[in-house]
């Protein structure tokens, strides 16, 4: 190999500073609309009120900030019968059933998709992701028309002899919650689940198969486990963005047994309680601060096996 | 015929059970759009009873997409809002992705950590947090199509980012190394071989962004200060619970034949390209 | 079992992690207590002087002249209107769109429509970008004396507004809310009351003491829908209880608040003003005595208009209180089209516009001198069993209005209405 080629010393056609220097556009515009507008929330969260109107008065100084707000917003996530802690507690049940019916129901399609289509893959790769370029709200408003009182699922329930008479699916029922947001996500299960089944050798599975363990053995012991990663990372991308949701519910449903917090923050920040809906975003983040971290963590984990590979 | 037997004979009767479970939820996902994009045909402005073929919510009805100037306008927004975006985020994506796999020194994890941070933060903090900072802080800038397109395109980075990323992890550095060996400058290494071989997962996620710019609502609608900046998610949102007409459906059609075209054109070019890239065809752009 | 290298290389770090995270959730109690302690040393009040200090409360027996201040003058006489488009800011379908198209050729501009849904998102775009908007389609009463005291809104020019003093009632000359009408010119009179299906609900709630009693009765649950926004929802309970639509007696706050609570456990309502949409779907509606004439444009196959009934509860046998007041056009302060929005207000005031605005459409009765109840009925346009949606100006007298609240009270409204609604 000529002198110079080995990557050690590839610096030396390039200044230091080339490369970083790339990432500078992206970096300051970063810096602009995600890092600044964070510390405005943070200002407006801890800062004043306008005497006349109760607007919030931002206050940019750290030093100046006060808790007080925040601490009240805090400790009303904390005293039973609150609609913030009602509103929590519909989004945990909310975001944790649907997520467990994404991956209930993405598995098996996942795992079909990687193991079993054979010459169709490609095509049934293609419909199964669809819905990520089939915009999320058209595909809410098919099922708010399908969930009309005179809709096709009230007539063909109706006809199966299911239900008696129209059942109000959009009236506040957490159940068209759920499955408005496991509909809505599950692609995003899907994709990483595939990847990660789709990259398991089928040899692995006949070596297993070889060596005497059954069908459900083998996809216990062998199957599931190596798919860990893949099911850690669909979890996390669906319940991310499911944690923030509040157009599925009011779409949806609209009634306060179904609020979540994302409804909160956002009507706090359309009535005059701007400083409530900033210390709900915090609350929000800080919540979901351990499982964020943990995904980047490992993302970044595996980006550096790659590198290395 | 052989396959068919040789599929009955499959001892994995599991694949029967899954066959069934990807065909149900295969109909599950699509039938509503399909059964939404049917009435945007409907004679009537039902949208719960089929009463006959008509094209009048596209064109010739008061309210439809032709000829309601509101739905009109929401359609070019959505179209310019996205195409803008595709234009700032994907450049930005690609040198910040070429940076990350090049870079040296101790700024790429912090670098990485950000962008990596704003694609994973739930995007109702993000759409307030913006919609805070055009509010009270940047006031010169206000409200609207700037602030909107400012917003999205931060948001829509990280997509780029990891799609080129991942290409340059597979794409290695070998192909480089052996152009600047054959005398190539550097920069000229990075313009005739590298971005050439980059170019399907550029475009692919150009494609993404656009697809998922078109479909963008939560930043969008936060950032939006009046009618003039509604984009269609904006418009389906809040028309859907006060009197839709099959004029959404049709609007909402049109926009899943765009995402389609852009989608299936990206998926084209790319396995074209990746197809010329398994050839040998270093010889090609080096010589 | 394969075992990934990294999982070899520091196996106690994701122990550690999730043990971090624990020790982070047990904490977090005890975290907003010492928060809210820091709060109360003094380190930090919220608001650093009384609240409502300077905001004049209009009420009827002490009318409020806004000021008109330097910085915020009205447009000079004689200007030519602008070019456009004009900027609409406005209730869901407000106004009708012929109504609209006429103005639009007539002065040979665009409109454009942006919506809201309650008054507090209107203050809230507003304050945060008023100037984008060339009109409100409407202010209600409570909210005049903020925008204009909080230079929000333009005083008017009457010069451009001719209508006003030829065509409109004499009380709108010079409101208790806006001695001299020195800001707003009234859209609509409406009354506040209860809609509801009277071929599905058997009882007669026109004859009942109390027609409050029937948004809390839970053989309708989940058929029965409140209106949204903090100040019609509250004033349910605080009407139903007796008390003052206006009040900000925590005591009774608290009451109202309790009782709302109860109410949206048993009841599960639905909060919104969109019934019109949803015909089939609620059989008991708090509603407004325009919105019920509404209906009739989107009524389902099967429900007719006569399954309608609407009541106003102070004409019901027990008297009670009721709603009864108007909403007001306001032009933001830095429109870029101020003498259009006279225009358009003096367009809407016009009895040639008015009246088949009202009556072909939007069911909400302009306070015009010629529209008198008799003028209204001998035009046959109102189904005889909506009769009692007309206003005459004696009906004043017998209801309430919902008025300017100190700030401070306000706020406590709307964190009611938050608790109870859940920002649904």
């Amino acid at each position: 190999m000529p002198e110079g080629a080995a990557s050690g010393t590839r610096g030396a056609w390039f200044p230091r500073w080339f490369w970083p220097s790339f990432a500078t556009p992206a970096t300051l515009w970063l810096l602009a609309f995600f890092v600044v507008p964070f510390f405005v929330i943070l200002a407006i969260a801890f800062g004043r009120l306008d005497p006349i109107f109760l607007t919030p008065a931002p206050v940019y100084n750290p030093a100046g900030w006060s808790f007080g707000p925040f601490g009240d917003v805090l400790s009303q996530i904390f005293s039973s019968g609150s609609i913030y802690q009602s509103a929590l507690a519909h989004t945990l049940v909310f975001v944790g059933t649907a997520t467990a019916l994404c991956l209930a129901i993405g598995y098996p399609v996942a795992y079909f998709i990687a193991r079993h289509a054979g010459r169709f893959k490609t095509l049934f790769l293609v419909l199964f992701i669809a819905p990520f370029w089939i915009s999320y709200m058209m595909r809410m408003l098919a099922w708010i028309n399908l969930l009309q009182p005179n809709g096709y699922v009230n007539r063909g329930l109706e006809a199966l002899g299911l239900i008696d008479g129209p059942v109000y699916w959009l009236n506040g029922k957490p159940l068209t919650v759920i499955l408005g947001l496991t509909y809505g996500y599950i692609p995003y299960m899907i994709l990483p689940l595939y990847g990660t089944l789709d990259r398991i050798p089928a040899s692995t599975l006949e070596a297993s198969r070889d060596l005497g363990a059954g069908q459900l053995s083998t996809f216990l012991r062998v199957t599931l486990p190596l798919s860990r990663q893949g099911i850690l990372a669909g979890l996390v991308i669906v319940s991310l963005p499911m944690f923030g949701d509040y157009y599925t519910t009011t779409l949806l449903a609209g009634t306060r047994n179904t609020a979540m917090i994302g409804n909160l923050i956002v009507s706090s920040i359309q009535s005059s309680l701007v400083q409530t809906g900033a210390s709900l975003v915090l609350i929000l983040l800080l919540l979901l601060i351990v499982p964020m971290l943990y995904y980047l963590r490992t993302t970044e984990r595996a980006a550096e096996i790659g590198r290395g590979a | 015929m052989s396959h068919v037997r040789s599929w009955l004979a499959n001892p994995w009767a599991r694949a029967r059970f899954l066959w069934v479970v990807a065909v149900a939820y295969l109909a599950w996902t699509l039938l509503p759009v399909i059964i939404a994009v049917l009435f945007s045909f409907n004679a009537t402005r039902s949208l719960t009873s089929w009463q006959g073929f008509s094209t009048q919510w596209y064109a010739g009805n008061v309210n439809s997409v032709w000829d309601d100037p509101v739905l009109r306008a929401a359609l070019f927004q959505s179209l310019k809002l996205a195409g803008l975006t595709v234009l700032i985020a994907v450049p930005l994506g690609v040198a910040f992705a070429l940076a990350l796999d090049r870079w040296q020194g101790r700024g790429a994890g912090p670098a990485n950590f950000l962008m990596l941070f704003s694609f994973i933060t739930p995007e109702v903090a993000i759409g307030i947090a913006l919609l805070l900072f055009f509010t009270q802080l940047a006031i010169g800038i206000g409200l609207g199509f700037t602030a909107q397109l400012a917003g999205l395109s931060m948001y829509m980075m990280a997509y780029s980012v990891i799609v080129v990323r991942a290409r340059l992890l597979s794409i290695g550095r070998e192909y480089e190394e052996a152009a600047m060996d054959l005398g190539a400058s550097p920069v000229g290494a990075l313009r005739r071989v590298l971005l050439p071989l980059l170019s399907p997962a550029i475009f692919a996620s150009a494609a993404i962004v656009f697809a998922a710019s078109l479909d963008n609502f939560v930043i969008s609608q936060q950032l939006s200060k009046d009618a003039s900046t509604q984009t269609i998610p904006i418009l389906i949102y809040s028309s859907a619970r006060t009197g839709p007409l099959p004029s959404l459906n049709a609007l909402a059609s049109l926009t899943l034949v765009a995402s389609t075209l852009v989608i299936g054109l990206a998926l084209v070019v790319y396995r074209r390209a990746s197809r010329e890239q398994r050839r040998p065809a270093l010889t090609r752009t080096v010589a | 079992m394969l075992q990934h290298p990294k999982d070899r290389r520091d196996p106690l770090s994701r122990r550690e992690f999730l043990r971090r995270a624990g020790a982070t959730g047990v904490a977090l109690p005890s975290l907003a207590a010492i928060l809210a302690a820091c709060g109360d040393d003094g380190g930090g009040d919220a608001t650093t002087s009384s609240p409502g200090a300077g905001l004049q409360l209009a009420r009827p027996d002490n009318p409020v002249t806004l000021p008109i201040t330097d910085d915020n003058p009205p447009i000079a006489d004689g200007l030519s209107p602008e070019g456009g488009p004009l900027k609409i800011f406005g209730y869901n379908d407000y106004i009708w769109k012929k109504i609209l198209n006429g103005f639009s050729d007539e002065y040979g501009v665009d409109v454009e429509y942006t919506v809201f849904d309650t008054p507090e998102q209107m203050v809230a775009k507003v304050q945060s970008n008023g100037a984008d908007f060339d009109i409100i389609v409407t202010v209600t009463l409570e909210n005049v004396g903020k925008l204009a005291q909080g230079k929000l809104i333009q005083p008017l020019n009457a010069t451009y507004i001719p209508n006003l003093a030829a065509n409109v009632w004499d009380v709108f000359q010079s409101p208790f809310y806006d001695v001299g009408a020195r800001y707003t010119a009234p859209y609509i009179v409406y009354s506040t009351g209860i809609g509801w299906r009277n071929d599905v609900v058997t009882d007669d709630i026109a004859a009942m003491d109390n027609p409050y009693d029937i948004l809390w009765d839970q053989r309708f649950a989940g058929q029965t829908h409140l209106l949204n926004g903090s100040r019609d929802t509250l004033a349910a309970a605080l009407l139903r209880m007796g008390a003052d639509v206006n009040t900000d007696d925590p005591a009774v706050l608290d009451e109202a608040k309790q009782m709302l609570l109860d109410g949206v456990q048993a009841m599960n309502w639905k909060f919104d003003h969109v019934d019109y949409n949803e015909l089939g779907a609620f059989d008991i509606h708090q509603t407004w005595s325009g919105q019920i004439y509404y209906y009739q444009w989107f009524l389902p196959k099967g429900l007719d208009i006569g399954s309608f009934s609407y009541v106003w509860p102070p004409k019901a046998p027990g008297g009670r209180s009721g709603i009864i007041t108007n909403d007001v056009f306001a032009i933001p302060r830095g429109a870029a089209n101020p003498v259009l929005a006279h225009a358009m207000i003096d367009w809407m005031l016009d009895q040639r516009n008015a009246e088949p605005n009202y009556l072909s459409y939007e069911g909400f009765q302009p306070p015009l001198n010629a529209l008198t109840p008799d003028y209204i009925l001998s035009t046959g346009s109102v189904p005889e069993n909506l009769a009692n949606i007309l206003i005459a100006k004696e009906d004043f007298a017998l209801g309430v209005q919902e008025l300017e609240l100190a700030p401070a009270v306000n706020q406590l409204y709307q964190q009611i209405y938050q608790e109870v609604t859940g920002g649904a």
